[in-house]
């Protein structure tokens, strides 16, 4: 039984990832996926604000006064990133407890880390537009990889940790 | 040519304004020419060439004078003016007319600008006022059969932008003018010519086959070349938006639209509006040769003077501007201006300057390759972490 885990565990991220990349394909998802975009935008477009910056906001644009502006479109938005941590958690052997606080934890730290990639090339446009390409392009989806993966890592680590209960011991 | 044709009946405009332009240059300088004889009595006054052809007889100089011109008595310039004026008169004479005023005297009445004629005589007895109703180019054209008589101290008044220039008496055997009379316009009669004591006339007295007699007056040539159509100015940006703080180029162009006589002086200046300056370097560029152009960079304020534009010739000058506000500028032209003519139009042209277009994501948060080998790496990680891990409880 130990042996199949991990095949047990490919399959079922593999179908995870299909049918959630699959439905995301969907014009409803797409929708929602759009609004999700937005959403993003707008707690960026705040944080700037609370942080003392200065921007305005069209829609999924967030543009600083001297014209430049950075534009959250599908795939911005870190979904697919947590697709496939929800895909892995979901796949691996834990309680459902486990795994539901697996899925919010992490869905929340890949969209914290997102949010400052987002509002880091903001500024960073504005500076540099060399410096904009190589964080947007190598440097932030190396971060958001390694960051999920030891997300994961830690999560799956503290799954595996024995159980507390009696039955657990035996 | 266009302008004239606003105000004159379509035919006759052509025409007109075509003589003008292609005779001005010859007769622009000479206030009096006359066919036979030119005789002076008193001390008058003529201010530009003063000439004869064929004839040769020029008397009463002094104590008359002439200046800012010279005698042209019997010379090759005379004979080329005197050539000159008899295609003028030809082609005046051959205008189709608006308006007849046969049997009216031109005094108290007041005129727009057209074709007028008389079958036989004309007399203009106190005031005849001519309204350009605000077009420097307009033209009065007269066209009087036999004689033209004004009676004493009458005058023309020029009304709204009207200019002397632009007055044309096409005299079909002679005319006199009654003792201080103040005329306006260019006398072109056929035979003679008489201006009694005090007369003054602002434009031209030619006479084509006879005398011209003075008698203590006053002939001032008019300064431009009547009916010469001003330049024209056009000016456009090198595009239609900018960012801010971004740069375009902006390019002037003057023509002179005459077929005929050059332009010389073509002058226009421009004031940027506000958020838009000279860029830094001004990149000027020019095919306005003999011009002076003044853009300094940083300023505000672009100029041409001094250029002289050939027959239906074109130049072009541009600069590059940048825009440091927001917002449309609207960019208008002070008026063209050449020596020969009244002052030209104005140019207009609007750049917007308005923010760049947003930096568009061109790969997502992580692009497919990094996705599909993330993929893998996460599986690889949970299977081999899923083989550690305990059996369930």
């Amino acid at each position: 039984m130990t042996k199949l885990r991990p095949f047990r565990f490919i399959l079922i991220f593999t179908c995870c990832v299909l049918f959630a990349f699959g439905l995301l394909l969907t014009p409803p998802v797409q929708s929602v996926d759009v609004r999700f975009s937005r959403t993003l935008v707008k707690v960026a477009y705040c944080l700037v604000m609370i942080g003392g910056g200065h921007a305005t906001r069209d829609a999924a644009t967030l543009r600083a006064p001297g014209g430049f502006g950075v534009e959250m479109r599908d795939g911005c938005n870190a979904v697919n990133v947590t697709i496939l941590l929800w895909s892995a958690v979901l796949a691996f052997p834990a309680p459902w407890k486990m795994k539901t606080l697996g899925l919010a934890a992490g869905s929340a730290i890949v969209q914290v880390l997102n949010m400052m990639r987002f509002i880091s090339l903001f500024y960073l446009g504005q500076y540099s537009m060399t410096w904009f390409d190589f964080a947007h392009a190598y440097l932030w989806e190396s971060l958001l990889a390694l960051d999920t993966l030891v997300v994961f890592w830690l999560w799956a680590k503290r799954a595996m940790r024995p159980r507390a209960s009696p039955d657990a011991r035996i | 040519m266009q302008k004239c044709s606003t105000i004159l009946v379509a035919g006759l405009l052509p025409l007109l304004c075509g003589v003008s332009t292609a005779l001005a240059q010859q007769l622009n300088s000479f206030a009096v020419l006359g066919g036979s004889t030119v005789t002076n009595t008193g001390p008058a006054v003529v201010t530009g060439n003063l000439g004869v052809s064929p004839g040769s007889a020029v008397t009463g100089f002094p104590p008359g004078i002439v200046t800012g011109g010279s005698i042209h008595a019997a010379d090759a310039v005379a004979a080329q003016a005197q050539s000159a004026l008899t295609t003028l008169y030809n082609q005046l004479a051959g205008t189709t007319c608006n308006t007849d005023l046969t049997g009216q005297d031109l005094g108290g009445l007041t005129l727009i600008p057209g074709v007028y004629c008389f079958a036989t005589s004309a007399q203009l007895t106190g005031t005849l006022t001519l309204n350009a109703q605000g077009n420097p180019n307009a033209v009065f054209l007269f066209k009087i059969g036999s004689t033209l008589t004004t009676a004493s101290a009458s005058s023309v008044s020029l009304i709204n932008g009207a200019s002397n220039c632009g007055v044309f008496w096409q005299i079909g055997s002679s005319a006199t003018l009654g003792t201080n009379t103040v005329l306006a316009g260019s006398v072109v009669a056929l035979t003679s010519i008489t201006l009694n004591t005090g007369a003054s006339v602002t434009g031209r007295v030619l006479a084509r086959n006879g005398a011209v007699t003075l008698d203590t007056n006053s002939v001032t040539v008019c300064s431009g070349a009547a009916g010469l159509t001003p330049p024209t100015i056009s000016k456009v940006f090198g595009a239609a938006n900018i960012p801010p703080n971004g740069s375009t180029n902006l390019s002037f162009t003057a023509t002179n639209p005459n077929a005929g006589p050059s332009l010389t002086g073509v002058a226009v200046a421009d004031t940027l509006p506000a958020g838009l300056i000279v860029a830094t370097p001004n990149g000027l560029t020019s095919s306005c040769g003999g011009g002076a152009i003044t853009a300094a960079a940083g300023s505000s304020t672009v100029s041409l003077s001094g250029a002289t534009l050939a027959s239906s010739a074109s130049c072009t000058f541009s600069i590059n501007v940048t825009g440091t506000t927001l917002g449309a500028k609207n960019n208008v032209t002070g008026n063209v201006t050449a020596n020969e003519t009244g002052p030209g139009g104005t140019a207009s042209a609007t750049l917007t300057v308005q923010p760049a277009a947003p930096v568009t994501s061109g790969a997502p948060a992580m692009s497919l390759p990094m996705l599909a080998g993330f993929a893998l790496l996460l599986m690889g990680l949970g299977s081999v972490l899923a083989r550690k891990s305990q059996p369930r409880g």
